[in-house]
C-alpha cells in the first residue's frame, strides 16, 4: 500500500519537475522570439500554452486524487498540498509567456529592437529564477529557494528602471508611444512571472520545513 | 517445524498412552477374569462340599452370605425350582430350569456360562454343578466387563494423556530448541563449516555449491557491470540508458557535462532531473514508440541521437547518444567562409581584368595608354596566379597530402636562398635584410619549410616602412632548431594578433591595393609549422615592428607519417 503510494508521490514530483520544463520552455521561447523578434517561434509560444494549462489540470488531478485515497499526513500532506499551489503559480507564469509572446506578434511590423533596455536583463534574472525555483525543488535546497526570494527585489527595480527608460523614449518622440506601452506591458509581466517564481520557491521552502512566509 | 514437531510428539504420546492402557487393559482383565473363574470353581466345590455334609443345608447356605457379597450362591431343585438364593427372595424368582448354565450342568454336571448385560454394563459369569441329590448349585459373580471397564478407567486416562502431553509438550519444546539451534547457526554464506547434523550434510553441500555458483555469476556480473562503466566513463560522447518509464538505469560523466547537468549521481532518477530539456524528452519518448532520431542542437553545438531498445519485438527502453559538435559546427562555419573568401578573392582581380579587357575591345584606350592596362592586367592575373598557388598550397596542407619526402634541412641554408629571392623586392622598398645564426637542422619537408620562411620573410619587407629592416636569425638550441624574423615594420595591432592566421584575414580591412597580399601568407606559415609541430610566437607592436619565432623540434616528426 506504502509503496504504490510512495511511486505516486514519486510521479507527482516528476510530474511538477515536467512543468516546470515546460514553463521554462515556454519563457525561453518568449523571450527568443521577442529578442529576435521571431513572429514563428512567438506564435508557437502562444500555442503552447494549451499544453502547460492542460499539464497544470492533470496534476490538480493527481493531487486531489491522492489527497482523498490516501489521506497523507505530515511531510506528504506537504508535498500535494505546495504541489497543488505550484502548479497555480507556474501556470499564471505559462499565462504571461503567452501574453508576452503574443505582444511580439502585434509589434511584428514595428521595429522596437532598440528600445528593449532592461528587458533583456529582466527576462535573463527572471529564467534564472525559475530555473532555480524548479531546481531547489527538485534538490530540496532551501538555501537556493530563498535566494530566489531575495532576487525578487532586483526584479522589481529592474522594473522601475525599465518604466523609466520607456517614458524617456516616449518624451522624445511620441510616436513610440504604441510600442513603448506595449514594451512597458512586457516588462510587467516579467514583473509579474518574478513575483511567481517568488511565489513558487515560497512553496518549495514549505514542502521542506512547513512554514510559509507571509 | 517447531510446530510441527510439537503436534507429532503430542499425538505420538497420545496414541501411545491409548494404545498401552488398552493393551494393558485387556491382558490384565484377562487375568483378572481367569482368576475369577477359577475362584469361583472353588467356591462352588467348597459350597457343594459343605452343602452336602451340612444339617440344614439352606442354614449353611445363609451363613455362606456374609462370606462374600459379590458371590450369589443359588440353589436350583431338579424342577427349576429356586430353593435358595443368596441375594434375591427365592419365592419371587421364576423357573430357573430352561437356564443355560442349569440346563447343561443337569446334562454333563458342571456348566460355565458368561452373560453381559448392556443395561448395567456388567458381565457376569455363572458356574452351576449338578450336585448328588440332583439340585443344581449356580454360583455367579458379576463384574465390570472390558468396556465398562474402560470406561470407569477413561477419566484416569484422560488425566494421564493430558499430564503426559504436558510434559512431552514440555520436553519437545526443549528438544526442538536444541535440535533447531544449530539449524539457525548455519552460516549460509559457509554451510559445510559448522554442519552439525549428519543428516543435512548434502543439502548443505548443495547449498555451498549453489553459493559458490552464485558468487561466481555475481562477480562475472560486476566485471561486465565495471567492464561497461569503465568503457562508457571514459567516452567523450554522452550515453544515457532509459527505461520505458524515463528512468535513467545508466548514465556517464562526459552526458552529465553535454546536458549541462549539475555533477551527481541520477541512475534511478527521472530523466527530467538530468535534463529539463523538453526536447531530449521528446526524443526519447519517439524512441520509446520504435523511432529513431538524429538531430543537431545548433544552440547547443550538440548533435542528439535517440534509439529504442528492443526485446522481444517490443520496446524495453530506449538509448541516448549526445555528441559534442562544436568543432564540428566550427569547421563548418571556417569552411562556408572559406568559400566565400575564396569567391570574392577571386572576383576582385578578375573584374579588373575583364573591365580593362573590355575597355581594350571597346576601344576606348587609346594606344599609347595600351601598355599601361596590357600592365595592369598582367599584374591582376599574376595575383590571380598567386592566389591561386596559395589556395592550391593550403589545402595541399589541409590535407596532410605531399608527394615530397623529409629529409634533414639546415634552416640557415633555406633562410639564405629565399633572402637571395627577395633582395630585388627588398631593394625596392629600401629595406635592409640582415641574416644572422648557425646551421639549424630539421627533419622535415624542404618545400613545405622553404613556404614558411619565404613568406614570413615576404611580410616582413611588404609590411615595413621604407628605409626599414628586417633580420633572419636562425638559432640551433638542443633540441629544437628555431627560426626569428623581426622587422621594423608596421606592426599588428593587438586585437589583431590572434586572427592574422586566419585565411584571407587582413589587418588593412579595405581590400586596397597598397600592399598587395592573399590574406594567406600566415595561414600557410600555420600550416606548415603545424606540420612540423612546430610552435609559432608572434610579438608585435605596432609602428615598432613585429617578431615572430618559429620554434622547431630539431627531430621534428622523425617518426611521424
Amino acid at each position: 500500500m506504502r509503496s504504490r503510494f510512495d511511486s505516486q508521490l514519486e510521479n507527482l514530483n516528476n510530474e511538477l519537475v515536467n512543468m516546470g520544463a515546460m514553463i521554462e520552455t515556454a519563457i525561453g521561447n518568449a523571450v527568443k522570439a521577442l529578442m529576435h523578434k521571431d513572429v514563428d517561434l512567438a506564435k508557437k509560444a502562444v500555442s503552447y500554452d494549451a499544453e502547460i494549462n492542460h499539464k497544470e489540470r492533470e496534476i490538480e488531478g493527481d493531487c486531489l486524487k491522492l489527497l482523498l485515497q490516501q489521506q497523507p499526513v505530515a511531510r506528504d500532506l506537504r508535498l500535494i498540498s505546495s504541489a497543488l499551489k505550484m502548479i497555480t503559480d507556474m501556470e499564471r507564469v505559462g499565462d504571461h509567456a503567452s501574453d508576452i509572446s503574443e505582444i511580439v506578434i502585434m509589434l511584428a511590423d514595428k521595429p522596437y529592437q532598440d528600445k528593449l533596455k532592461q528587458l533583456p536583463k529582466m527576462a535573463e534574472v527572471t529564467i534564472q529564477m525559475l530555473n532555480d525555483c524548479v531546481d531547489a525543488f527538485i534538490r530540496k535546497d532551501l538555501e537556493l529557494a530563498n535566494s530566489v526570494i531575495k532576487r525578487d527585489d532586483e526584479v522589481d527595480s529592474l522594473f522601475d528602471e525599465e518604466k523609466n527608460s520607456l517614458l524617456s523614449v516616449i518624451r522624445e518622440n511620441v510616436d513610440n508611444g504604441e510600442v513603448a506601452l506595449d514594451l512597458l506591458m512586457i516588462a510587467k509581466y516579467f514583473e509579474r512571472i518574478g513575483d511567481h517564481a517568488t511565489n513558487i520557491a515560497e512553496w518549495v521552502v514549505f514542502s521542506i520545513t512547513g512554514e510559509h512566509k507571509q | 517445524m517447531r510446530n510441527r514437531i510439537y503436534w507429532n510428539m503430542g499425538v505420538l504420546s497420545v496414541v501411545t498412552i491409548l494404545l498401552t492402557s488398552l493393551i494393558t487393559l485387556s491382558v490384565s482383565y484377562r487375568i483378572y477374569f481367569q482368576q475369577i473363574r477359577d475362584g469361583i470353581k472353588n467356591e462352588a466345590i467348597q459350597i457343594e462340599n459343605g452343602y452336602r455334609h451340612a444339617e440344614d443345608p439352606i442354614a449353611y447356605l445363609n451363613s455362606m452370605d456374609t462370606v462374600s457379597e459379590e458371590m450369589r450362591i443359588t440353589v436350583i431343585e431338579p424342577n427349576g425350582t429356586v430353593e435358595y438364593d443368596s441375594i434375591t427372595d427365592e419365592s419371587t424368582m421364576g423357573n430357573h430350569a430352561d437356564r443355560p448354565e442349569v440346563e447343561e450342568a443337569v446334562q454333563k454336571g458342571y456348566s460355565e456360562q458368561k452373560r453381559f448385560s448392556e443395561t448395567y454394563g456388567k458381565e457376569t459369569y455363572y458356574y452351576a454343578v449338578l450336585m448328588e441329590d440332583g439340585k443344581v448349585l449356580r454360583i455367579a459373580n458379576t463384574s465390570d466387563s472390558v468396556l465398562g471397564l474402560y470406561v470407569r478407567m477413561l477419566p484416569v486416562m484422560v488425566a494421564l494423556s493430558v499430564l503426559v502431553l504436558l510434559v512431552v509438550l514440555l520436553i519437545a519444546a526443549r528438544m526442538t530448541k536444541k535440535l533447531v539451534e544449530p539449524l539457525n547457526r548455519l552460516d549460509l554464506q559457509n554451510p559445510i563449516a559448522k554442519a552439525e547434523y549428519e543428516e543435512i550434510t548434502p543439502l548443505l553441500r548443495r547449498l555451498s555449491d549453489q553459493n559458490e555458483q552464485i558468487e561466481r555469476q555475481l562477480s562475472m556480473m560486476r566485471r561486465r557491470q565495471e567492464e561497461f562503466t569503465a568503457i562508457t566513463e571514459n567516452m567523450s560522447e554522452g550515453l544515457v540508458v532509459l527505461d520505458h518509464h524515463l528512468t535513467i538505469l545508466s548514465v556517464n560523466k562526459s552526458a552529465v557535462q553535454l546536458l549541462n547537468a549539475r555533477p551527481g549521481n541520477y541512475q534511478n532518477q527521472n530523466l527530467l532531473r538530468l535534463s529539463r530539456n523538453l526536447r531530449i524528452k521528446e526524443s526519447v519518448e519517439n524512441a520509446l514508440l520504435g523511432k529513431h532520431k538524429d538531430e543537431i542542437w545548433e544552440e547547443e553545438s550538440l548533435q542528439v541521437l535517440t534509439s529504442p531498445v528492443m526485446h522481444d519485438g517490443r520496446v524495453k527502453g530506449a538509448v541516448l547518444l549526445v555528441l559534442d559538435v562544436s568543432e564540428r559546427m566550427k569547421a563548418e562555419r571556417s569552411r562556408k567562409e572559406f568559400s566565400a573568401n575564396v569567391s570574392h578573392e577571386l572576383k576582385t582581380p578578375l573584374t579588373s581584368i575583364s573591365g580593362f579587357a573590355e575597355m581594350m575591345e571597346q576601344g576606348m584606350v587609346r594606344p599609347a595608354d595600351m601598355k599601361t592596362f596590357a600592365g595592369k592586367i598582367h599584374a591582376e592575373a599574376l595575383h590571380l596566379i598567386k592566389l591561386v598557388q596559395d589556395i592550391m598550397e593550403l589545402s595541399k596542407l589541409d590535407e596532410g597530402i605531399t608527394n615530397y619526402a623529409k629529409e634533414h634541412v639546415d634552416l640557415r641554408r633555406i633562410a639564405e636562398s629565399v633572402v637571395d629571392r627577395l633582395t630585388p623586392q627588398a631593394q625596392n622598398r629600401k629595406v635592409t635584410v640582415t641574416l644572422t645564426g648557425d646551421s639549424a637542422v630539421v627533419y622535415g619537408i624542404r618545400q613545405m619549410i622553404e613556404e614558411l620562411v619565404y613568406n614570413l620573410l615576404e611580410n616582413a619587407i611588404k609590411y615595413n616602412k621604407d628605409g626599414g629592416s628586417v633580420t633572419i636569425q636562425t638559432v640551433p638550441e638542443t633540441g629544437w632548431a628555431v627560426l626569428v624574423v623581426s622587422d621594423t615594420g608596421i606592426g599588428i595591432p593587438a586585437d589583431d594578433t590572434e586572427r592574422v592566421f586566419e585565411r584571407f584575414y587582413r589587418v588593412d580591412k579595405s581590400h586596397s591595393k597598397k600592399i598587395s597580399g592573399t590574406g594567406l601568407g600566415l595561414s600557410i606559415v600555420k600550416h606548415a609549422a603545424e606540420y612540423h609541430k612546430a610552435e609559432v610566437k608572434l610579438e608585435s607592436q605596432l609602428d615598432v615592428g613585429t617578431t615572430i619565432t618559429v620554434r622547431f623540434p630539431a627531430d621534428a616528426a622523425e617518426d611521424e607519417r
